[in-house]
């Protein structure tokens, strides 16, 4: 007597599907919830929020020049870099202006180091190659430290215009470690006579002067021409900063700070807790009115509710596991955007593909050009643009096969 | 207007450009995807007037307030006209699918689109008020300030998209 056995695989693994995605919806909302730091205390899901550590300051700076062109200039450079840095907050106002000096005020508002937004802007770092004077030997000379001073070196034809960029890497170095180099990339027609330059320079000490302070470096008798100096510096963002400054552009002119102020952050204060409460209750009540005027049923109105919860539960346990640092005021915005793209998406099937394109090349525009907490925010909403259309393939999923157990 | 001139004369040359630049390559690039997609001029057209519309929407609304209640306008509401855009998307991209859907059919006429178009500015609007209103409850101080115009200027602009499509769409 044979027993078949009548077994279907697929029932199966839809009920273990069906799990899998209950757990992570429970997961996440679960980490999601404010103060779930306080139940365990293995872990810590707090959700770092950047309010705190926001600090201000505002800087005067007098330019030597009344040339409306050098001032949008420089003013341009120093935005440049400060943006680039990450800055949140910087405005640049010409303040005054005199026969032969025009004075500058920079406000900033940024949880960034104010140490290193302060040098971004002191500097000029306005860089050239020298190479040491034919006089000078440094082996003979009675000052360990000769090979740094400007004075034992001739200024060359080659300055910051000649190179599109400095990158800064690390490399490895003669004993075998690794260490931070800028190596200086000439522009493509000047390639060839930079390679001449330091061909005839082999063996010999040419320099980068920086502000009038020298990085010497010996140019190697073998090897291919790659302009790399030793930075001394290990600290990342110190070598962010520098790579900042030599990459920013040429500043025309010269100027001095006269003057610096510590300020009061400006930051707007939500209550992260309350406002993750706010959007939970706001949620129930928009879906709860909805369906009580009949305006649409249950089965319509629970895969929008369920792809919502899922996209902003899965947002904040990934803000919170990953400690990316937050602005609490943008949280109810991104709230406010995913949940109607979801609502509309979900009920115009139709719809779906030109929304939702339209919404991804908008962000990509603004990803392009810009700046400040328009950039912040659209590189939030990026990502969650596409959690929000698997939430909504997964909640659909989910609903039709819970409805069938 | 004054809000405006000062904050052109305070931003460096970089910001003007970038902000500029957004709102221009959206202004050709969302049309253009429009007129590529549904190959109608009509709804080009009113893809055009639309995101115009509710630029001008949102500068009124933030001239408004800062005239009528002598609000200082900060750096938050710069994401203002970022929020309406979104929505004006969301509004516009709904008739575009129902349009591309339908258009094949033989019993498809304008009027459906236009009911089509009317019952989605309602949920949307429904939508955004309920929301926009609840969210309001729980925030103070200028961050009200920032929900409440950024929700009415939503809402304005879907109104507004509406009577420029009655119009447009014959």
């Amino acid at each position: 007597m044979n027993l078949k056995i009548n077994f279907k695989i697929k029932p199966v693994l839809d009920y273990i599907l069906v799990i899998l995605v209950t757990s992570l919806a429970i997961t996440s909302g679960l980490i999601a919830l404010p103060l779930t730091e306080k139940i365990s205390e293995r872990t810590t899901f707090d959700l770092l929020t950047k309010d705190e550590y926001y600090s201000s300051a505002e800087y005067y700076l007098s330019l030597e020049t009344t040339d409306l062109k050098e001032v949008e200039e420089t003013r341009n450079i120093l935005f440049k870099r400060l943006n680039s840095f990450g800055v949140e907050k910087v405005s640049i106002q010409k303040i005054g202006q005199d026969s032969t000096t025009t004075t500058l005020r920079i406000v900033v508002n940024t949880t960034r180091e104010l140490g290193f937004v302060r040098e971004l802007i002191i500097n000029k770092y306005d860089f050239k190659i020298v190479e040491k004077k034919e006089d000078v030997d440094f082996f003979e000379n009675e000052d360990p430290y000769a090979y740094l001073y400007p004075d034992n070196y001739n200024d060359t034809e080659w300055d910051s215009s000649n190179f599109r960029n400095v990158h800064i890497t690390e490399l490895r170095t003669t004993d075998n470690s690794y260490s931070n180099f800028a190596i200086f990339k000439p522009w493509p027609n000047k390639q060839t006579a930079f390679n001449k330059f330091l061909d005839n320079h082999k063996g010999d000490y040419v320099g980068v002067s920086t502000d009038g302070s020298v990085m010497p470096y010996l140019v190697p008798l073998e090897g291919d021409n790659l302009f790399a100096v030793p930075l001394p510096v290990e600290d990342e963002t110190q070598v962010e900063a520098i790579s900042i400054l030599y990459n920013s552009g040429h500043i025309p002119i010269n100027y001095s700070m006269i003057e610096e102020n510590r300020l009061d952050p400006q930051t707007i204060n939500i209550d992260h807790i309350k406002i993750s409460i706010a959007l939970f209750v706001s949620l129930i009540l928009v879906y709860l009115i909805i369906l009580l005027t009949k305006n649409a049923t249950l089965e319509m109105l629970s895969i929008p509710f369920l792809a919502t919860l899922l996209t902003l539960s899965i947002y904040i346990s990934v803000l919170k596991f990953l400690n990316i640092p937050v602005d609490t005021f943008l949280l109810p915005i991104i709230g406010i955007i995913i949940a109607t793209l979801i609502k509309i998406v979900s009920a115009n099937d139709d719809s779906v593909f030109y929304i939702e394109g339209a919404f991804l090349v908008t962000l990509s525009v603004i990803l392009l050009f810009g700046y400040g907490y328009i950039e912040i925010l659209a590189s939030h909403l990026f990502p969650l643009i596409v959690l929000s259309k698997l939430s909504l393939i997964i909640s659909a999923w989910y609903i039709n096969k819970v409805k069938r157990i | 207007m004054e809000i405006f001139i000062n904050l052109w004369n305070n931003w460096t040359n970089i910001e003007k450009i970038n902000t500029l630049s957004i709102y221009l390559s959206l202004l050709i690039l969302l049309p253009l995807l429009v007129k590529v997609v549904t190959k109608n001029n009509k709804l080009f057209l009113f893809s055009i007037l639309s995101l115009l519309s509710s630029a001008l929407v949102t500068l009124l609304g933030i001239t408004f307030l800062s005239v009528a209640f002598n609000y200082t306008i900060t750096y938050i509401f710069l994401l203002t006209p970022i929020i309406v855009i979104f929505i004006n998307l969301l509004n516009v991209g709904s008739s575009i699918g129902y349009y591309q859907l339908n258009k094949k059919n033989k019993n498809f006429n304008i009027n459906d689109l236009k009911r089509e178009y009317i019952q989605d500015s309602m949920y949307l609007t429904i939508f955004l008020v309920l929301l926009f209103s609840a969210l309001s409850i729980f925030v103070t101080s200028t961050f009200l300030v920032f929900i409440l115009l950024s929700g009415a200027t939503s809402v304005a602009t879907i109104w507004v998209n509406y009577a420029l499509f009655y119009y447009i769409i014959k």
